[in-house]
């Protein structure tokens, strides 16, 4: 159980947390351009002086394999905060600040609270007979061009990782924190290929490092690997009430790495999951939302049954955004 | 947000608003006023005056010359030319509480505002680097538009009176495809063969009593094959 409830909180430190996802509008580009999807990060970056407010719900909810209430995981409720800001046309950076509630589904060891805040900075450039910068203005037909961002970022553990349930035991899966710093590094690519439909590539690698727990145990999460794909297809637009609505079809890879506990690797951790995403995105004048359904697809998870409450074994993920440029 | 709403007006304007353009036909180069792409509702061509034409300028090699055409609808210009531009005027128009009429400030009804309307229209016929500036708005391509395929983009720059002009819009075939930068550039891409259609729109605030506004359109024309 531990184990398990170590991945999905890996998981949602990493993905979710650096996505920045979700621009409402780029100048002109706000009713059209290229669309962004829910999870797959896009190539857009912050317009030069303006404000990104972000917030992202994601709700999973566990498969259960035995009939009575015991410590299976139940439901993870993830909100995260963010704000960003454009320092130039071609540099954004965000701070992040997640709250998470966890719980199991005989309550037996509940955490809700503030997790590990993260900053994350994102250069963006582009192909235009050749590789520039993002400039400070782009026409429609420029934001069809091949668009591409690398972007790094790093948590500072500000969420407790020391936790404990009723009978005093830490289980590093069901704290808020990770206890040391995190670090991602990725990339992405957009090409909006017709007026209505955009394509999104995002890759990114996440590593963390080896933490002693107040129980003095030494645990070292898995490093994890992702690779997600992306089309949004711009179905209604509104010009008189400024009214956008985007599908969003996305096909997730994750690859989590197996994890450690004083130094030795642990069973029932690990594996491949494929996910779909199905969902849209409303735009409304400088305010996007978006909602969709997360489910996986396909799993190969290394000791697949015992990994109860971890990432693959989900019912669904609700996932909701919300992002609005000032 | 300004600039959003900038674009939003831009593009009911663009939508609406009349064109102006030039074709090239076995006479010569005939000016059109109207809808290019008429709705149902609307008529493609609508006849002008003698007094609407302001100016025509002829331009070869590298020198120009202001034409004295004979006036008959539609004009045609006969004169082998580079480039040629017309510029055109409808006059002063008055948005008031009852509508919008053709006439200045001062001689309307209850007004709310005011403005000039400028028009010019370039047509390049041959490709000549070296156009010399001009006064007034215009539009320019930065390499030869008449090599140019489907798909590719334009390299364009608008001038105000001889100066790079920035954060006005511009608009292929009517629709508005962004704004010019701070070097008054912007990149459009050719949709189509014939006949292109790049428009931009600047307005001057004035303030006499005939008009709040004088509103400068430009449209540049040439042709892919």
């Amino acid at each position: 159980m531990k184990k398990a409830v170590c991945l999905v909180t890996a998981c949602f430190l990493s993905g979710h947390v650096y996505a920045h996802h979700g621009v409402a509008s780029l100048g002109v580009a706000g009713l059209e351009g290229p669309g962004s999807p829910l999870e797959t990060s896009s190539s857009l970056t912050l317009p030069e002086g303006k404000f990104l407010a972000y917030l992202k719900l994601d709700y999973a909810d566990f498969k259960k394999y035995t009939p009575q209430r015991d410590d299976e995981t139940d439901k993870y409720i993830f909100w995260i905060y963010g704000i960003g800001y454009g320092i130039k046309p071609y540099l954004s950076v965000y701070l992040f600040i997640p709250y998470y509630t966890k719980k199991l589904e005989d309550n037996s060891f509940n955490s809700s609270g503030f997790a590990d805040i993260s900053f994350m900075g994102v250069l963006g450039f582009k192909y235009d007979e050749g590789f520039m910068l993002i400039p400070e203005r782009e026409s429609l037909d420029d934001l069809m061009d091949w668009h591409f961002t690398v972007y790094g970022g790093f948590t500072v553990p500000t969420g407790d990782p020391n936790i404990r349930d009723k009978d005093g035991n830490i289980d590093p899966g069901m704290s808020l924190g990770f206890g040391k710093p995190t670090v991602t590094v990725g990339a992405t690519a957009t090409k909006q290929l017709t007026e209505k439909l955009t394509f999104v590539a995002d890759t990114n690698y996440l590593k963390f490092f080896k933490y002693r727990y107040a129980d003095g145990t030494e645990y070292q999460f898995g490093d994890e690997f992702r690779f997600n794909t992306a089309f949004a297809y711009r179905l209604i637009t509104d010009y008189k009430d400024k009214l956008r609505i985007d599908l969003s079809l996305e096909a997730n890879f994750l690859n989590l790495g197996r994890d450690k506990e004083n130094g030795v690797g642990l069973n029932a951790t690990g594996g491949k999951i494929l996910y779909g995403l199905y969902g849209f995105r409303l735009y409304y004048k400088t305010v996007s939302t978006g909602f969709g359904i997360k489910i996986p697809h396909w799993t190969d998870l290394n000791e697949e049954s015992q990994q109860q409450g971890s990432e693959g074994k989900e019912n669904y993920r609700l996932i909701f955004t919300f992002s609005a440029l000032f | 947000m300004g600039r959003l709403l900038l674009f939003f007006l831009t593009f009911f304007y663009f939508s609406s608003a009349h064109q102006l353009w030039i074709e090239k036909g076995q006479s010569g180069f005939v000016l059109h006023y109207g809808h290019r792409k008429a709705a149902e509702e609307e008529k493609k061509f609508i006849k002008y005056s003698a007094e609407n034409i302001k100016r025509i300028i002829c331009i070869k090699d590298s020198s120009q010359e202001i034409l004295h055409t004979e006036f008959s609808y539609p004009l045609t210009v006969t004169q082998k030319c580079d480039v040629i531009q017309i510029d055109f005027s409808t006059g002063y128009w008055t948005k008031t509480v009852n509508g919008t009429v053709n006439t200045d400030k001062s001689s309307a009804k209850s007004p709310i505002f005011s403005w000039y309307s400028y028009e010019s229209v370039i047509y390049i016929n041959r490709w000549n680097k070296n156009i010399p500036l001009s006064d007034g708005l215009y539009i320019w391509s930065l390499k030869n538009p008449l090599k140019a395929k489907v798909g590719e983009k334009l390299r364009l720059k608008l001038f105000f009176n001889g100066r790079p002009v920035s954060d006005v819009p511009v608009a292929y075939d009517g629709k508005v495809l962004g704004l010019t930068d701070k070097d008054g550039r912007i990149n459009i891409r050719v949709r189509h063969k014939g006949l292109q259609h790049i428009e931009a729109t600047f307005r001057k605030k004035v303030n006499t009593k005939k008009a709040d506004y004088i509103i400068y359109t430009t449209t540049l024309n040439f042709e892919v094959r």
